[in-house]
């Protein structure tokens, strides 16, 4: 008897052979690469040992090959917490490489202890599923780190023609070991190589002048132990005294204090007339020693305090003594760099004093808002870039209970991260009302300016730490130094 | 007042009525359910005589020997018997189960259903009554394919509506029209009772009568009249209670835990601001300290209609209430409907219908944000020790953030507006010969609405303060009227020939007026003083007139051949006094046919097809939906501060554009209308195109300012957008034994499309500084555009290992419990450039289902709506952050990425947030919206007469939005998906859809 023909399943059979067909086309589509020549690919790396210290970055290099095509290179160390499979296919979707140069860089971690050793195993697979495997072996003990001048001369030097000495107290430091330092005034053919080690180490040296009024080139090398080095540059000018446009009061003892800080320190005073300047200071705690000082990083070759024998004020530093402000308060000090005379009294700000510590309210664009002061602009910690909206964590400053004018606040810093700002009234909507105090434009923000002014010139933080941060909106001056 | 309505009721009752000499008697009843019919209507045919059935559906009515009597009654087949001598006759009704004889609006017009040629959904306002509603369009969801309605629960709110998908960014709203007035895009001061129809332009080829506002369709609106038989007298109560479900948030415990977490991770301090007196771990329940348990509706309406040859009225009177969910805030309106009409004779026609009506509204707060990012551990009040005489003052202020007490907002929110309209719409009717008719109506519509408001002066702590208490009052009128002039003539030749021709000519002007003023510092936050008058600084006074206009002619010729061939042309030549000389003018016209193959000898004999329609339709309609002086430029007053002086003076306030004209939308429709098994199974199915051209957008035109600058932006025609869909309607109904039922089930699909935007993207739904949606040209409208979050970095490794070839991290701020985003251009860098379309908040598919059945005296309805493959960007999913020290969800302290396979989902808590989990647009807070909703389940029962003599009553026990069946966490996914059509479907914590118990009365006497 004839049978009907089964059509429905027929119909079944030939749908599952096409969708297996389709399947198995669509599962090879790896293996649709020619093999070529069938061998392992080749990895040559530029180094199998790495050298680094803790914090730095390191690269890692080579050259992998492969006739047949590259598919990719997995660099694994447990570590480095490092598992990475630089996928060949995907970053160069367009053409199959067959030479790859790797070059694969990490980012240093600062918490090695300079003991390490990270084997990285680096494995190249080829598109047809051959690999190579090297070893790469990074260690930690390695010196990659420049000395760094601590104190060093300023860029400008004046050494005067009564004593034509140049003293200079540098400080220099290194991570690991320090092995010389150089100073060159190749004018006066000097070329002073000193041996040195340890991690430290001040040089404290004196270098006559010759009597005549000229200017020399200077510049000090510091060289560890395995090579890295640092240069500074000055410029010295032997002279008369001269009538310094610049002229900063000093509260610190340290000329390593004169660098620590952000900016602000040593503070500018006012030049009023030929030699002869006046200071406005608020003296936060008493008993504090200042001095006055032309130049920014060190206290030589000039520092203006007071002479023992005439009771008048000496530019010699290892002659002159800092002035002892006895209270607690703001004093005038005036001074004549000629004659060395010189007048400290109590002083009484004439801005009138402000209530900004958030408990009073004033109306801005129609609502009222605290009045608080804070920092609005970037590598704060804490507030949103720019704002000075309370709600997106604007950096608000502290008043203090003691002297109203003086605002204030400390801040955990990272090194190298950059910072500027205006400081400003707060706003909820993040706008910049009045009051707000820029700078006045110059290269190291040395003075306020209410209301005006220029953008604050851009810091660098230069070591982690706690910094403060003080503004006195009556002698217009604010600072950034490192407290600990 | 009620001896006046007897009166009434008694002379129209009579006006139809003479005795006669021969009786006979009978009664009427349903062949459905053999119950007596009240109130139909028994006529001597060829005689005035005529007598209407009593409750019991008996009649009696003197009839000759050799007469027919016919008897008619809505809902059923008329019905013609002869008396043959006979002195009892009983009557059996068919119910009048198809609905293709059923006579539908369609635009200075009206049609048979069977004979339409364009798209237009019909629906009938008993369907539209079985929810309760302030605004008849949440009635209509789902019961309309190819609408889309999304409802916005607060009272008050109006839903929106997008009929056929997207073909502008000039607003979604379509035109609405009842009984022939236009009346603008809301209509919630409609009462849904008063509805007799409802018809839903949804083509080209249909709206295109509407030209210059028909581009996102039209609502043609037909309410109840009355007609001819005795007084009917109806009333219904309906009270519901409103619940909301509470969102879970963290209580004090949790919340403390959260805060202090995100800057130990962070190693940080946290500078938690902790108190002594917390008493319990949940701390205050903000959630029940703003809301209330139960929020009751109420909805009551009384009416009468009937009529005699010569006079037909019918008359109404509704109050809807609703309150808020919040403890202050409520809707409540009082509608009245007059309609006469009076027949002269048979060549003259007159009537009006007149609608005032009396809206009344306490503003409701937006204050869920707040409620769910206020911090828990803060008292509701400050100490008594602490409280002042301003009592809005002792409210406390947050202990670890800056979210305002929202019991105190609460408190503080005094705003609320009185609206009186009046609808009216007189018209006459002549019909010189026969088949010509000439109408005219002038149609009125004017409101005029009191918003006062008030914010108290106080002061909680210098950020949560106002300093001066100010009063406001606005004033605004609108009055809109229309003239309609149409002379339609109809005529039938040769028996085949049925020719339908139309000629119109309108006029309409819309008018809106206002007065705003307020004064500063009242002297006391007392009732009795919240005047403008008591302010003592700070006078403002503003107000300006409004105007547009538009002059249209209008013209349509339908013909079809024996019913099977039918072709209609119509054309609308709009002027609007939105555009200048030269493009004032604009020319919409259409053309649609259609094709009922059953009716052709061929399908004779088959048996699967009842009703057999194809249908084809094009045409253009328009949008002017811009600012009426769009084309001259303006300059306005302004307002600059310098320092803390504010001062006054002028600016540009908008650039014109002499060369704008006409947004035109042009549109293809095919569809096809079936019927089966002896019109039981009834089928609709639809395909559609729409495309803008010219359309209307801002552009900023650099030369008059110089720069960039909003206020340098006209109007310019620009654009296009283009929708495609479909539509798929199933109807079924049938009798099983004694149980009558019907399914009806409507499926849409439309996809909207950005054609061109002028080369430029347009962003919307501003956040953190970024966009979260961007329209582009040639893609999906308002898709959500962001960060593809590639799971959670779990530990070093991951972190470590994400760089780019060259080994440079992707994400440099990354820690273990971030989120990993994806690098999609493989360029080695996380940037704007791995942005991606990551979710669309239109719907795939649009579902609705209504059921219906009956058993006697006990029904049952059954509506459900759904929608498909839409996504929602769920902002609530920040509430897993605690920025700025907000409340957190429950179990976020858990869920929250806390150790290696912790979770792939939730990222770690941090303070700094220096990877932008929380901060970026992403992946993360894209979810998917579908939902399919119980929007009403109602169990209705009649009692029988033999219980109550005198009336018909029904009682009904209903639950509104019952349940809802979906994935989305937030609380509705309905208010949800609302925003304008650029900008939909982000979960701002809208006020949600409340589920409704509702127990009704409905009465017939």
């Amino acid at each position: 008897m004839a049978t009907k023909p089964n059509y429905l399943r027929r119909l079944l059979i030939c749908a599952f052979a096409v969708i297996a067909g389709l399947s198995l086309q669509s599962c090879s589509s790896d293996d649709n690469y020619p093999t070529v020549d069938g061998k392992a690919p080749t990895l040559t790396l530029s180094s199998v040992q790495l050298k680094t210290e803790p914090g730095r970055d390191f690269t890692i290099s080579g050259v992998a090959k492969d006739a047949d095509g590259i598919k990719s290179i997995r660099l694994v160390n447990e570590g480095l917490n490092l598992d990475k499979t630089i996928d060949l296919l995907e970053y160069h979707p367009d053409s199959l490489l067959h030479t790859y140069n790797l070059s694969y860089a990490y980012k240093g971690n600062k918490d090695w202890k300079g003991t390490e050793s990270f084997p990285v195993a680096i494995t190249v697979e080829d598109v047809g599923g051959r690999t190579t495997t090297q070893t790469l072996t990074v260690s930690t003990d390695g010196d990659f780190t420049s000395p760094v001048f601590t104190t060093a001369p300023s860029s400008q030097l004046t050494v005067l023609l009564q004593n034509p000495k140049l003293t200079l107290n540098t400080t220099v430091t290194d991570n690991k070991n320090l092995g010389y330092m150089i100073v060159s005034i190749p004018d006066l053919n000097i070329n002073d190589s000193i041996s040195i080690s340890g991690t430290k180490y001040t040089l404290s040296k004196s270098y006559d002048m010759p009597v005549k009024e000229a200017s020399y080139a200077m510049t000090l090398t510091v060289g560890d132990a395995v090579g890295n080095r640092t240069t500074t540059s000055s410029t010295i000018k032997v002279s008369d005294l001269p009538d310094f446009d610049n002229m900063y009061l000093s509260d610190v003892t340290e000329a390593a204090d004169l660098n620590s800080d952000l900016y602000g320190v040593p503070m500018l005073i006012e030049h009023t007339g030929k030699y002869q300047y006046t200071a406005h200071y608020y003296n936060k705690k008493a008993g504090t020693p200042i001095r006055f000082i032309p130049q920014k990083t060190d206290f030589q070759p000039i520092c203006f305090g007071v002479d023992p024998s005439t009771g008048l004020l000496t530019s010699n530093p290892s002659v002159g003594t800092p002035i002892t402000l006895s209270t607690v308060g703001y004093y005038e000090i005036t001074f004549n760099t000629v004659t060395g005379e010189y007048n400290v009294t109590k002083w009484t700000p004439s801005t009138p004093s402000m209530v900004l510590d958030g408990t009073q309210s004033v109306t801005l664009d129609g609502d009222a808002q605290p009045a608080q002061i804070c920092l609005a602009g970037e590598g704060l910690p804490g507030a949103s870039n720019w704002t000075t909206n309370p709600s997106s964590g604007a950096f608000i400053l502290y008043q203090d209970k003691a002297n109203p004018y003086r605002l204030y606040r400390q801040a955990t810093l990272t090194k190298g991260t950059k910072i500027s700002f205006t400081i400003s009234q707060t706003h909820i909507r993040g706008w910049w009302p009045e009051p707000y105090w820029r700078f006045n434009g110059s290269d190291e923000n040395e003075k306020n300016v209410k209301n005006g002014g220029d953008n604050m010139k851009e810091v660098v933080v230069p070591a982690d730490g706690t910094y403060l941060f003080e503004f006195d909106y009556a002698l217009l001056r604010s600072r950034f130094v490192l407290v600990k | 007042m009620k001896r006046y309505f007897l009166i009434i009721f008694v002379s129209i009752l009579t006006l139809g009525l003479h005795a006669q000499s021969v009786k006979v008697t009978g009664q009427v009843t349903a062949a459905a359910d053999k119950e007596p019919i009240m109130g139909a209507y028994v006529k001597v045919a060829g005689t005035k005589t005529a007598a209407i059935t009593d409750i019991d559906g008996n009649y009696t009515i003197d009839a000759d020997k050799n007469a027919t009597l016919e008897v008619s009654m809505v809902g059923f087949q008329k019905a013609s018997i002869s008396v043959a001598g006979r002195s009892a006759i009983n009557v059996v009704m068919k119910d009048d189960v198809s609905d293709l004889n059923e006579v539908v609006v369609i635009g200075y017009g009206s049609v048979k259903k069977s004979d339409l040629t364009s798209s237009i959904s019909a629906i009938k306002g008993d369907k539209l009554e079985k929810l309760s509603t302030g605004n008849v369009m949440n009635a209509l969801q789902g019961q309309v394919n190819g609408v889309q309605i999304t409802n916005a629960g607060s009272p008050g709110s109006s839903p929106r509506v997008i009929i056929r998908g997207v073909s502008t960014i000039n607003g979604s709203d379509p035109l609405y029209v009842v009984d022939g007035m236009p009346v603008g895009n809301n209509i919630n001061f409609l009462n849904q009772n008063d509805i007799e129809s409802m018809q839903v332009l949804k083509d080209a080829s249909a709206a295109a009568i509407y030209g210059t506002r028909g581009s996102n369709g039209v609502i043609l609106i037909t309410t109840k009249k009355g007609s001819k038989g005795a007084t009917k007298f109806t009333a219904s109560a309906t009270v519901g209670l409103q619940t909301m479900q509470k969102p879970d948030i963290a209580g004090a415990s949790e919340y403390e835990q959260v805060f202090k977490t995100r800057y130990t991770n962070d190693n940080q301090t946290a500078p938690y601001n902790g108190i002594a007196n917390i008493t319990n771990a949940q701390g205050t329940d903000w959630w029940k300290q703003t809301m209330r348990d139960v929020a009751l509706t109420e909805n009551y309406n009384f009416g009468f209609s009937g009529g005699t040859d010569k006079l037909l009225y019918s008359a109404s009177i509704g109050y809807f209430r609703q309150n808020s969910q919040y403890k202050v805030g409520d809707w409540q309106k009082l509608t009245a409907r007059f309609s006469m009409q009076y027949n002269f004779n048979k060549i003259v026609q007159a009537g009006v219908d007149f609608t005032p009506k009396y809206e009344n509204w306490h503003d409701t707060p937006d204050l869920i944000g707040a409620v769910m990012t206020m911090d828990p551990t803060t008292p509701v009040m400050r100490d008594q020790s602490q409280w002042t005489s301003n009592p809005y003052s002792n409210y406390a202020r947050s202990n670890n953030n800056q979210t305002l007490n929202p019991v105190a907002s609460m408190s503080r929110l005094d705003k609320h507006s009185d609206e009186y309209g009046l609808l009216a719409t007189p018209w006459i009717s002549i019909n010189p010969i026969k088949g010509l008719t000439f109408r005219t109506q002038f149609g009125m519509n004017a409101r005029f609405r009191l918003s006062d408001s008030y914010t108290p002066d106080f002061h909680i702590d210098n950020l949560e303060q106002a300093a001066v208490s100010t009063a406001q009052r606005r004033m605004e009128n609108w009055v809109d009227w229309n003239w309609t002039n149409t002379l339609t003539y109809m005529n039938t030749f040769n028996k085949k020939h049925n020719l339908n021709l139309m000629a119109g000519y309108t006029m309409e002007r819309f008018q809106n007026y206002y007065l705003d003023g307020s004064r500063d510092k009242i002297p006391s936050n007392v009732e009795e003083m919240r005047y403008v008058s008591a302010g003592t600084d700070n006078m403002q006074v503003s107000g300006t007139n409004n105007y547009n206009s538009l002059v249209s002619y209008l013209g349509r010729v339908m013909y079809n051949y024996d019913e099977k061939y039918y072709l209609t042309g119509s054309i609308r030549v709009d002027g609007s006094s939105k555009f200048t000389t030269g493009n004032k003018y604009a020319t919409f016209p259409a053309v649609s046919a259609a094709w009922r193959v059953s009716g052709e000898n061929f399908m004779k004999n088959q048996k699967i097809f009842d009703d057999l329609k194809l249908r084809l339709g094009w045409g253009k309609v328009g949008n002017q939906n811009i600012d009426n002086s769009a084309y001259t430029s303006s300059i306005i007053t302004n307002r600059y501060v310098f320092g803390n002086q504010i001062a006054i003076g002028s600016s540009v306030g908008s650039i014109g554009n002499s060369s704008v004209k006409w947004e035109t939308v042009e549109d293809y429709n095919i569809g096809f209308d079936m019927s089966f098994l002896q019109n039981r199974l009834r089928v609709t199915a639809d395909w559609f195109t729409k495309k803008s051209h010219d359309m209307l957008m801002k552009k900023e035109n650099l030369l008059v300012l110089g720069y960039p600058m909003w206020n340098g932006q006209m109007w310019s025609n620009i654009g296009s957008m283009k929708a495609t869909g479909w539509e798929l309607g199933f109807n079924w109904d049938d009798k099983i034994g004694e149980v009558k039922y019907g399914v009806g089930l409507n499926l849409s699909s439309i996809k909207n499309k950005a054609v061109n935007l002028n080369g430029d993207y347009l962003y919307t739904g501003s956040h953190n500084g970024d966009f979260i949606i961007r329209n582009e040209e040639g893609k999906a409208i308002s898709q959500f555009y962001g960060y593809v979050v590639d799971g959670i970095f779990q530990n070093k490794t991951e972190v470590t290992s994400y760089t780019n070839e060259h080994g440079t991290a992707m994400q440099p701020n990354a820690q273990p419990g971030d989120f990993r985003y994806k690098d999609l251009n493989h360029d080695g860098v996380i940037d704007e450039k791995d942005k991606t379309y990551i979710g669309n908040p239109f719907p795939d598919l649009m579902l609705g289902v209504n059921l219906n059945a009956s058993y006697h005296r006990w029904d049952i309805q059954a509506q459900f709506y759904g929608t498909f493959g839409n996504d929602i960007y769920n902002l609530n999913r920040e509430r897993y952050f605690g920025q700025n020290g907000s409340n957190v969800m429950a179990g976020t302290l858990d869920k929250a990425w806390h150790g290696e396979g912790t979770t792939n989902e939730y990222p770690r808590l941090s303070v700094n947030d220096a990877n932008q989990n929380y901060t970026r647009p992403s992946s993360f807070f894209v979810e998917n919206g579908s939902y399919f909703r119980c929007k009403l389940l109602q169990i209705g029962y009649t009692i029988p007469e033999s219980v109550l003599h005198l009336c018909s009553v029904r009682l009904s026990l209903s639950a509104q939005n019952l349940f809802t069946i979906t994935k989305y966490s937030g609380m509705d996914p309905e208010t949800a998906s609302m925003g304008g059509v650029t900008q939909a479907g982000i979960d701002w914590s809208g006020y949600p859809n409340p589920r409704t118990i509702l127990f009704g009365v409905n009465v017939n006497f």
